[in-house]
């Protein structure tokens, strides 16, 4: 019998005038990973809690059906369907409830009656299996977001649940936590057999282990079925949908016709080998950007070091860093390298106990904080922009306006203008803090994770955005995780490591010398292709052995 | 110093603080309060060690001497006049003892409750309400968890704030918090709704609540609590019957029955040291092992 079965589901919001979900049909059997991909707004979230009868959005018009395990799913009753249906969001602050990991854990199984005895024994069981045992007594707010992602998962698998569905739970995680997360849920499924239904951006790390693909588009179903007949069907119907598919896969669908797509970084060398065998590739032929001869600095930091309390570790230690203007700079590096640190010293939140930072003028730069939403202080988009230059709708002068209006056709941002800022999804409340910062008319901008939660599409509108404003003249610093990302649209690379800079240069020098912390495209093309570090590289030099 | 007692069960530490803090704010006699400030301030070091010497001289004393200073300069019942003030109100011998008592068990009180904070962490705590009233310890432990995380929120939402205006001065700060304290509410009542979809989903409110907790009560709990039950019958029994009353005013008149007198004190001295007790009675049984 199958674990779900979805016929025909409908689904409208009470105001809203369009369907948010029309004509859904699928059916997941016990044991399946099962893949939701779409566009950000495209209805994966609505249907993922359609699919929980406790979480159905508020007064929204559902109609078709849906069984649970062959039991229409609106006759569960509240205690079957919180055990039997776990639900794993995507904040993992806002999902936990209690202060302490173990109470957590316990969580859900208080609210279902468990014994004591019960819950000892699944709460012991859970950390060893997932080994938070060194954690059990910590305080939830000491924990980084991967570990609480973690909880959640513990927490809502200790009711035993038949399937857990999860809505973008990497969304917000660095890409070490996103690939460790994203393990146990491949584990939970191979070793326990639990039913997985998850959405994500991140498509290379899932689509390796998923059994089907669901696609869907503006609400409406585009596929449902196994994975590479998935694939192949989105390359041909949503050209749209397709970019955000990995780098291999984009690969073989130009340069073969078969649909045995490769699913991973080893199945894409494989394939490119094959591809190029007994094939001349040429080098790849770089044009130097000729540099310009005179480099105004924009901001120069001179053997910095700061710590957060006296007797505390050295967070950034002796850096020195020189960044030109109308540059755009990228700080690489893992978690708690002292990467937010270096923007907050930058910006003057913090300040270093020794050594100099200089730039041009008091408050030159501005910083576009990882959350966005901690910069919104008003009721509607517009009153944010007349809150930044510090004026009532009435104090305006034509200026102002002139500003807010050139700010808001820069970010195309007309239909927003009236929204609740918190209403807003995570890449547009990104494009109104920006330009939110860009009315304060600061010399340099500070990005802090600034493609966190983002789809691709977004990601590539940001990259625009950045390059653009860089053309105006302002200088770009950011800090990021996303390593293809940054090698796209940055100027220079750093790697910060353990408070110190290692090396800085120019992307395709740096990532060349990388060997794992390196864009998908070099990792794919590596030794095959000499010197890719882009996608292009790869598309280049294949177009010339065609 | 070793501190098994921290150790016991939640219910151990709670009657042993609640009879010991309930007795020491009730009775102003000074051998029962000087028994409880004994046993508060050496208990006190081995918890914090040198930590409360800190704070008692820093803190705990000079309150302590101005109400010993104060009681006698404003209250001028007694018998006993020793003086008269310019202004022609007496000084008298009982409102200076009463007024030293009185700071002892000032100090006594304070001390108790540095300990009992140390020793009732907030699992303890939550286990008590939990016992009770489970959903109460919910809000509790739910309490715990998000008020840090809003004031880091505000926090940080100040501090960006604070870097867009140049000069920074108590009027812009103001305006500032109030901003950022509108905009921390905003963002909270945005999680809330996702916290409440979690809870929903984990089956929250679906039946009835039961409480997950680590404590066990063992044999040494057992003993230990027979013996907090045992001094507070004892010293109940002896003080309605009349032991460890004190009056100071308008003459300063004690319990004259000794035995009874003498029951109360070792009962309460019992219950005050039962914590220093244990722990240099575990401290023994571990260098003897060893």
């Amino acid at each position: 019998m199958a674990v779900y079965e979805v016929n025909n589901l409908t689904f409208k919001y009470p105001k809203g005038k369009n369907y948010a979900l029309k004509n859904i049909s699928f059916k997941v059997e016990e044991g399946e990973t099962v893949i939701v991909c779409g566009l950000s707004g495209s209805g994966k979230s609505t249907l993922l809690k359609c699919l929980k009868p406790a979480l159905v959005p508020f007064a929204g018009e559902l109609s078709g059906e849906i069984f649970f395990d062959g039991t229409p799913s609106k006759e569960m009753s509240n205690t079957e369907q919180a055990a039997k249906i776990g639900f794993v969001m995507q904040r993992p602050d806002n999902q936990i409830v209690t202060h302490k990991l173990w109470h957590e854990m316990a969580f859900a199984m208080e609210n279902l009656g468990f014994d004591k005895e019960m819950m000892r024994l699944k709460v012991g069981e859970m950390c060893s299996y997932f080994g938070l045992s060194h954690l059990y007594e910590r305080d939830v707010n000491t924990l980084s977001g991967g570990q609480k992602q973690l909880i959640n998962l513990a927490s809502v698998l200790a009711a035993d649940p038949k399937v857990i569905i999860l809505d973008e739970p990497t969304s917000q995680l660095d890409p070490i936590s996103a690939t460790e997360f994203l393990n146990v849920i491949k584990r939970i499924n191979r070793e326990l057999g639990i039913t997985i239904i998850i959405s994500e951006h991140r498509l290379e790390e899932v689509i390796s282990f998923a059994d089907k693909l669901l696609a869907i588009d503006k609400g409406r179903q585009v596929f449902f079925g196994g994975v590479k007949e998935g694939i192949k069907t989105i390359a041909l119907k949503n050209q749209e949908l397709f970019k955000s598919m990995p780098v291999g896969i984009k690969l073989y669908d130009r340069y073969s016709n078969g649909n045995d797509y490769p699913l991973d970084v080893c199945g894409s060398r494989i394939f490119l080998k094959k591809y190029t065998e007994n094939k001349k590739i040429s080098s790849v032929v770089i044009a130097q950007k000729p540099d310009r001869e005179k480099k105004e600095t924009a901001i120069k930091c001179s053997d910095i070091w700061f710590k957060y309390e006296k007797k505390g570790k050295d967070i950034i230690k002796n850096l020195s860093l020189e960044v030109y203007k109308g540059e755009i700079f990228s700080v690489l590096g893992a978690n708690g390298s002292g990467k937010s640190t270096l923007l907050k010293c930058l910006c003057g939140i913090e300040k270093p106990y020794r050594g100099r930072i200089k730039a041009e003028g008091r408050n030159a730069a501005a910083l576009l904080p990882q959350d966005p939403a901690l910069l919104f202080l008003k009721e509607t988009v517009i009153d944010e922009f007349y809150e930044s230059i510090n004026k009532g709708k009435l104090g305006l002068s034509g200026k102002d306006k002139e500003k807010i209006e050139e700010a808001v056709e820069f970010f195309k941002l007309d239909k927003l203008l009236s929204m609740h800022p918190y209403d807003l999804s995570g890449g547009e409340q990104q494009k109104v803090a920006l330009a939110k910062l860009l009315l304060k008319n600061p010399e340099i901008i500070l990005l802090d994770e600034p493609t966190k939660g983002l789809d691709f599409s977004f990601k590539e509108k940001l990259q625009n955005t950045i390059k653009q404003l860089a053309k105006m003249g302002k200088t770009i610093i950011m800090v990021s995780h996303d390593i293809d990302f940054t090698a796209e649209c940055s100027d220079r690379c750093a790697m910060l490591f353990n408070g110190e800079i290692l090396s800085c240069s120019k992307p395709r020098d740096f990532f060349q010398k990388n060997r794992f912390y390196t864009t998908n495209a070099s990792r794919i093309g590596r030794d095959i292709i000499p010197n890719a570090v882009f996608t292009d590289d790869i598309l280049k030099a294949l177009e010339g052995i065609r | 110093m070793y501190n098994e007692f921290t150790k016991c069960h939640p219910f151990v530490n709670f009657f042993c603080f609640l009879f010991v803090i309930t007795v020491t704010v009730f009775f102003n006699h000074p051998i029962i309060t000087a028994v409880s400030f004994a046993g508060a301030m050496i208990y006190g070091i081995t918890l914090l060690g040198s930590k409360i010497l800190k704070y008692f001289f820093l803190f705990v004393l000079p309150l302590c001497l101005l109400c010993g200073i104060f009681n006698p300069v404003f209250n001028h019942q007694g018998m006993t006049i020793l003086f008269y003030f310019q202004d022609g109100n007496p000084l008298t011998m009982e409102s200076i003892v009463y007024g030293g008592v009185s700071a002892l068990l000032l100090a006594s009180v304070l001390l108790w409750f540095v300990s009992f904070n140390q020793v009732m962490d907030s699992d303890k705590i939550i286990y008590l309400f939990g016992r009770v009233v489970p959903s109460l310890a919910t809000v509790i432990t739910m309490v715990m968890r998000l008020v840090p995380m809003y004031a880091c929120h505000f926090k940080e939402v100040y501090r960006l704030r604070a870097l867009e205006i140049k000069k920074l001065n108590i009027y812009r700060r103001i305006r500032i918090s109030l901003a950022s304290v509108s905009s921390t509410t905003t963002w909270a009542l945005e999680n809330a709704v996702f916290t409440a979809d979690s809870m929903t989903a984990r089956g929250y409110g679906s039946s009835k609540r039961s409480f997950y907790s680590d404590f066990v009560f063992t044999n040494r709990d057992f003993i230990l609590l027979s013996v907090i039950i045992l001094t507070a019958a004892v010293f109940s029994v002896s003080a309605v019957m009349g032991g460890g009353y004190a009056m100071y005013f308008p003459y300063i008149k004690m319990g004259d029955n000794h035995l009874l007198n003498m029951s109360a004190y070792v009962s309460f001295g019992l219950a005050c040291f039962l914590p220093v007790f244990f722990n240099v009675w575990e401290e023994l049984k571990w260098r003897f092992m060893k």
